[in-house]
């Protein structure tokens, strides 16, 4: 009576194939495998069921008498959802630092003055500086000639003295322009080879992004390729 | 052609791969392999007709839906002639070649495959034994392979209904298999 109590709930049959199949939740796998420990009956069951599926899976499928194939189905094209590939991030990639540093090329703020434009207004203003100094001494040679009277008198004799001192304390006029005219020259070499440094890389870049723009088109190309 | 994603397939290559699937499910809901044939040109055409509305995540538990539910189709028009026996030769208009079987891997030996066949022809007699609905559940979970989502999505049931289907259908194996213990290959054989 004890015994046929110990093994009256047997394993069913359900419980027994999701076993086989490892379907059972773990608190109800723990169980049966407890109860499998102590249970001849469910435990021959369960070897039957094993022996049987372990069977099935080794049967082999019938293979197809005539291989079905449709002569004009269209044109197959292999399933490849591609599109954005690293092509197209570096292309994108490149053409912003190439319009980054176009744009400030164009704007002048590249360091070395950049742009044509900025040497060129670099230089005008060079010009304007070193053509200043006449400038102001016609306009004395002007006031000169069309003042006259003793307070003018008296004035020239204050400037000429105040000029005196001047040349005194200052190097030579001719000394002065020369060294800025050197500096000048230098200038102007190191912003010629800055802005060569900032056009080589213009043309890097764009040929950089030539070729990554075929490479993702190429890409697109044989993608779009139909199956033979 | 295009799934309801808008991806790509060949037409040709699902067929190409597919087609053995679709056969031998047909051939277990049908019972004649013409007929199992027949069901499964049917249902690739009809999935090529409708493979825009395929939503592309199993294709072939889709492809095995198309086929069962022809199947279905077909037994209900009373077309099949279910359960014969695979070892009687084959009928006037079925003259084709002998079936040949499909093979695991290419470094099988020949006595292994042949060994195999056997054991593949008392499978398919003990089959045959079941109903139409247990024999397409086992075949589908234990000879190809499909979870028991898919099967129940194949075959149109629930998950309860395929778990007890498979354990009535794997019970009445078991006793077919017990009993004809002299039919299966020496090695196949339960010690």
């Amino acid at each position: 009576m004890r015994l046929f109590r110990r093994h009256a709930k047997h394993i069913g049959l359900q419980e027994l194939s999701g076993f086989v199949d490892d379907r059972l939740a773990v608190n109800r796998k723990r169980q049966v495998e407890a109860h499998l420990e102590s249970c001849g009956l469910c435990r021959e069951g369960l070897e039957g069921l094993q022996y049987t599926v372990g069977l099935l899976k080794q049967a082999p499928m019938l293979a197809p008498r005539r291989r079905l194939v449709m002569p004009d189905a269209p044109a197959a094209v292999v399933a490849r959802p591609m599109i954005i590939s690293w092509a197209y991030g570096a292309a994108a990639s490149v053409a912003v630092l190439l319009a980054v540093v176009l744009g400030a090329d164009l704007m002048g703020a590249l360091p070395g003055g950049g742009s044509d434009f900025a040497i060129e207004d670099s230089a005008f203003s060079d010009d304007q500086f070193s053509s200043a100094v006449p400038m102001e001494a016609e306009m004395a040679d002007f006031e000169e000639t069309e003042s006259s009277g003793e307070p003018v008198m008296e004035a020239q004799v204050a400037s000429k003295t105040l000029a005196e001192e001047a040349q005194e304390s200052e190097p030579p006029k001719e000394a002065r322009e020369a060294r800025s005219t050197t500096e000048a020259l230098e200038e102007a070499q190191e912003d010629e080879g800055t802005h060569i440094l900032w056009r080589a890389l213009e043309g890097v870049l764009a040929a950089l992004l030539a070729l990554l723009l075929g490479v993702a088109l190429w890409r697109i190309r044989r993608s779009r390729r139909p199956t033979p | 052609m295009a799934d309801r994603t808008g991806t790509q397939h060949c037409y040709n290559c699902i067929q190409g791969g597919y087609q053995a699937r679709a056969e031998n499910l047909a051939f277990q809901m049908l019972g004649d392999r013409a007929l199992a044939e027949d069901a499964t040109q049917e249902a690739f055409l009809s999935a090529y007709r409708n493979f825009g509305s395929f939503r592309g995540a199993n294709l072939r538990a889709w492809l095995l839906r198309i086929v069962a539910n022809r199947c279905r189709d077909m037994l209900r028009a009373g077309k099949s002639r279910p359960t014969i026996s695979l070892e009687q030769p084959s009928e006037a208009g079925d003259a084709g070649p002998t079936p040949t079987l499909d093979l695991p891997s290419g470094e099988e030996s020949l006595e292994e495959r042949a060994l195999r066949n056997e054991l593949g022809a008392v499978i398919r007699q003990g089959l045959q034994s079941l109903s139409e609905e247990r024999r397409s559940t086992v075949h589908l979970v234990d000879v190809q392979g499909f979870s028991y989502e898919e099967a129940a999505h194949v075959l149109g049931a629930n998950i309860g209904t395929i778990r007890s289907r498979l354990a009535r259908g794997r019970a009445e194996m078991r006793d077919y298999l017990q009993q004809h213990q002299e039919l299966l290959p020496e090695r196949f054989r339960r010690t």
